[in-house]
């Protein structure tokens, strides 16, 4: 009873002045227009269920087998958790979430360890010339200076 | 000494007092006192930038000091705060400060741990309080250094390799760095004049359009590896997964910050040019962050992983903020900052706490803790709707303003990838509450959890310095905003004249 007369007047708690974005209240118009029908409507719905259901009535179950598949639709809440659990289990988790993980260890973060392999691996592959032979390091420098000098010369004459 | 160097003094003078101490009572105590001094001198530096602000000075930077440090590069120790340092330096102090409590048990090498925790923060400090990009490089690698030993010694897991992997990661981006640095410092006189690191001196000079551009992508992807923006992300979730719980605090909590923080002040600001015109570029990397990370988030079965992605989908969704240019999705960009470095900070805490229990972080080996230890498990929820965007806390400020600001840009591309980013509110909220169903409700699953003990009262003060913050960012945000907003105006200035 509490929750009730509480659920009842909450409507009259002038919200549009209290809940507000930038500190000056909500200016809202009562669309009597929309207000009326639905009220109207929703009365309606509470008439339509009192004569339905308030004593045993086969009026009811006419009304559903004259819907027919509309009726069924309606009883499983027109398969709304189905289409959450569709969504959520096999789109989000199943086609999304689990490629995007396998995509993120196996390409992603293998690339990175990758470029981390390469880095070992040209170290290895180089630290032989790090032989300590002066006759060596002399020979490669010599070499390496004629080869600049030949590719310049070569450039120059052009 | 002015008031902002005392923000690096004082963890030194602390870890001078822990070299001076003996035993873990003493180290323990000698940090918390030393953080505690910290946060509130945190505090004091927020009255004080107020106080200044209402009394009219309307200076760029406020108690900016500086002193000449090596003459012939024109490096300087200059040092200052906007309204964003402060908020920043606000966000360190409170995760630093509940980091030392989370830490309260580490009885390995307690003393060697503290000071390295200690260190890493004073790099941050110094970061946010700097305004010569020199010595806020030097901060920055102050920052990220300490980091391979806190992981490799004190870490879990294959330890030695997240460490190795995080470190090389945030070197390399270091690398990008220096060379983004220096193409700003060499070209910070094109009209002739003393070369300078000073941010306020650069972002009066027009640096050439072609040179932003080039220099551009260098500091973007180097400030972006630590803010882990896509592809770059991937030395978050192995480093947070192995690292110690103060650990994966500070460094998801502020240390990733710093990304954001380095792209706002010193890639978009110093080089606007660019930062308008190839934006469009990084806009693409930062959208995918921000929903790759929130995918990546829902597949992951360890509790580390989880936070470790959706912090990727955060912090992606600072920089996605920071590059819509304008002054609303800008302010969002920084409260995500705040709010985003206390939710995660929260995480990581009550993550290393259920770990130190149930010796488990797969959630699926989890179930029904909300019976054994409800403190933590309502901690837990409420840090929850606050990464899911619940108002009244943090994260629904932070977002919304984000996405208000966003949806500005009237441009189809903008609006695209606002409504792609968007999707990602949708699948943290899934994440979130899978993780809370598997680990906090349902049946116990493992007998031994039925004697566990809930949090301490030290832990209790971790959490709770957190959870206060981050319900006072949520209730009341306008203080925060405006202070930022205020700050924001002249880089928002001067990038909109050249969007226009």
């Amino acid at each position: 009873m509490i929750l009730a007369t509480m659920a009842a007047l909450a409507g009259y708690i002038p919200f549009h002045d209290l809940v507000t974005s930038d500190g000056k209240a909500f200016e809202t118009v009562f669309q009597w227009n929309i207000a009326i029908p639905v009220t109207l409507f929703a009365f309606c719905g509470i008439g339509l269920a009192f004569v339905m259901y308030y004593k045993e009535s086969p009026i009811a179950d006419r009304v559903s087998k004259a819907l027919g598949g509309f009726y069924t639709a309606a009883y499983h809440k027109f398969y709304m958790d189905e289409v959450y659990l569709f969504v959520t289990k096999k789109i989000m988790f199943g086609m999304v979430s689990r490629p995007i993980a396998w995509f993120d260890r196996h390409v992603i973060d293998a690339t990175m360890n990758g470029i981390a392999s390469v880095t070992v691996f040209t170290s290895n592959s180089i630290k032989g010339l790090q032989s300590g032979q002066l006759q060596k390091y002399g020979f490669v420098f010599v070499s390496g200076a004629v080869l600049l000098a030949v590719v310049f010369m070569l450039l120059w004459a052009r | 000494m002015d008031i902002l160097s005392l923000f690096v003094l004082v963890p030194f003078l602390t870890i001078i007092g822990i070299l001076c101490t003996k035993g873990l009572k003493g180290t323990r105590v000698v940090s918390a006192v030393g953080m505690g001094i910290q946060l509130i001198m945190a505090f004091h530096l927020l009255f004080k930038y107020l106080a200044e602000r209402r009394a009219g000075n309307i200076a760029e930077m406020v108690f900016v000091k500086s002193h000449l440090w090596y003459q012939s590069l024109n490096i300087h120790y200059t040092v200052g705060v906007d309204g964003i340092a402060v908020a920043m330096i606000m966000l360190t102090s409170i995760v630093v400060f509940a980091g030392v409590f989370a830490s309260w048990m580490t009885k390995e090498l307690p003393r060697e741990f503290f000071i390295s925790l200690i260190f890493l923060s004073s790099g941050v400090f110094g970061f946010f309080i700097s305004i010569d990009l020199f010595t806020m490089f030097l901060f920055y690698e102050i920052a990220v250094i300490p980091m391979y030993l806190l992981i490799g010694l004190w870490g879990t897991g294959p330890k030695e390799y997240s460490a190795m992997k995080l470190t090389l990661m945030l070197m390399g981006g270091s690398a990008l760095l220096v060379l983004g640095l220096l193409g700003i410092y060499f070209n910070s006189a094109p009209n002739g004049g003393q070369l300078t690191f000073n941010i306020l001196e650069i972002a009066k000079v027009h640096i050439p359009v072609a040179t932003q551009k080039f220099f551009f992508p260098f500091l973007f992807v180097g400030f972006g590896v630590l803010g882990a923006l896509f592809p770059f992300h991937t030395w978050s979730p192995d480093g947070h997964a192995s690292a110690p719980t103060a650990v994966s605090m500070l460094h998801a909590g502020v240390l990733m910050k710093l990304g954001g923080y380095g792209i706002l002040r010193v890639a978009m600001y110093l080089l606007p040019d660019a930062a308008v015109q190839m934006g469009w570029i990084f806009l693409i990397f930062t959208t995918t962050s921000v929903v790759y990370g929130a995918f990546g988030a829902i597949w992951q079965k360890d509790l580390k992983y989880i936070n470790a992605y959706s912090s990727v989908s955060h912090c992606g969704m600072v920089i996605f903020a920071l590059l819509m240019i304008n002054k609303t999705a800008m302010d969002g960009a920084i409260l995500q900052m705040i709010s985003h470095g206390l939710m995660t900070a929260l995480f990581f805490a009550l993550i290393g706490m259920i770990y130190g229990r149930t010796h488990t972080r797969n959630i699926h080996e989890m179930g029904g803790l909300m019976k054994v230890i409800p403190f933590l498990a309502v901690i837990y929820v409420i840090a929850g709707m606050a990464s899911l965007g619940l108002p009244g806390l943090s994260g629904f400020v932070a977002e919304m303003t984000i996405f208000v600001g966003s949806f500005q840009n009237v441009d189809t591309f903008h609006r695209v990838c606002t409504i792609i980013a968007t999707t990602a509110i949708v699948v943290t909220a899934v994440y979130i509450l899978r993780v809370v169903g598997l680990l906090l409700l349902g049946p116990i699953k493992n007998a031994h959890f039925e004697e566990l003990k809930d949090a301490t009262w030290y832990e209790k003060v971790s959490l709770l310095t957190l959870l206060i913050a981050i319900f006072a960012v949520g209730l009341a945000p306008f203080w925060l905003s405006n202070m930022i907003q205020d700050s924001l105006t002249p880089i928002v200035a001067k990038l909109s004249v050249i969007a226009q």
